[in-house]
């Protein structure tokens, strides 16, 4: 069980699942969602490389900053989508949507 | 294959599951559980690398997420919320009930686990991790602060615009 192997199996398949949310839905919370998979996936490589590699314990720090990261894009998003929503009556996940026509 | 590695490869398989649920799951209820679902799987995965703080502060935040996208999802989307996601949740609840008691018992015998995994504990006390936070991380920490409140700050102006 020394391995970093499935620390980073597990990374990559989050990363994965994130990249397919992201092509294949085009609406706010499930771009959302892909974008947190895809954070925790950043999060485990750096838990991981920070337990096996550098047991300083900055990938722990660098985790946590990530955190920080994705709920600042969370309030942004919603803030956002909440007003588009009031200002053309619309759902706020056709922006993507529009976005791309 | 001995009990420790069941019970590390546990959380990886829900992990991964709920993973899969979020992508395919057609009510957006169902994929925001299965997203603190995978959150929690992933904090017991951190325990095992002797990570808890972080643990900790993810199921912390990823609740807070869960909780945000539920009532965003409600009130803006009511349409893309079927009329029996409550028996989804049903069924998804005693999966989250034994993941967090999964991971209450994996952190109380954290220690255990990690002496017969045969690995040194070095474990980061949390003195050091709040020194290291305080002392030599202390700038990327205030950018980090002025970030959120600045958000905080630019979504509620983005909110109560009228024009």
């Amino acid at each position: 069980m020394e391995s970093i192997t499935p620390g980073i199996s597990v990374s990559i398949i989050l990363l994965l699942f994130g990249i397919g949310i992201l092509l294949t839905r085009k609406d706010v919370v499930r771009s959302i969602m892909g974008i947190f998979l895809i954070y925790n996936g950043a999060c485990l490589n750096f838990v991981t490389f920070s337990a096996y590699v550098d047991p300083t314990g900055q990938g722990q720090l660098a985790a946590m900053f990530i955190f920080v990261i994705g709920v600042v894009e969370l309030i942004a998003v919603l803030a956002l989508s909440r007003r588009y929503h009031r200002n053309f009556q619309k759902s706020g996940s056709d922006i993507l949507q529009i976005s791309q026509e | 294959m001995n009990l420790y590695e069941i019970i590390y490869y546990i959380p990886i398989v829900i992990t991964l599951m709920a993973g899969f649920v979020v992508v395919f799951a057609a009510n957006d209820i169902h994929a925001v559980i299965a997203l603190f679902i995978s959150s929690v799987g992933l904090a017991c995965h951190f325990v095992f690398h002797n990570a808890e703080y972080c643990a900790l502060s993810m199921i912390v935040i990823f609740a807070g997420i869960a909780l945000t996208l539920v009532l965003f999802t409600v009130t803006i989307k009511p349409e893309s919320v079927s009329r029996n996601w409550q028996n989804g949740i049903r069924r998804l609840l005693p999966l989250m009930a034994v993941l967090i008691i999964l991971y209450l018992l994996i952190s109380y015998y954290a220690e255990l686990f990690i002496e017969i995994s045969g690995r040194s504990p070095g474990n980061l006390s949390l003195e050091e991790l709040s020194s290291m936070l305080l002392g030599e991380y202390l700038f990327p920490l205030e950018i980090a602060a002025v970030i959120l409140f600045s958000s905080i700050i630019g979504a509620a102006s983005i909110i109560r615009r009228n024009n």
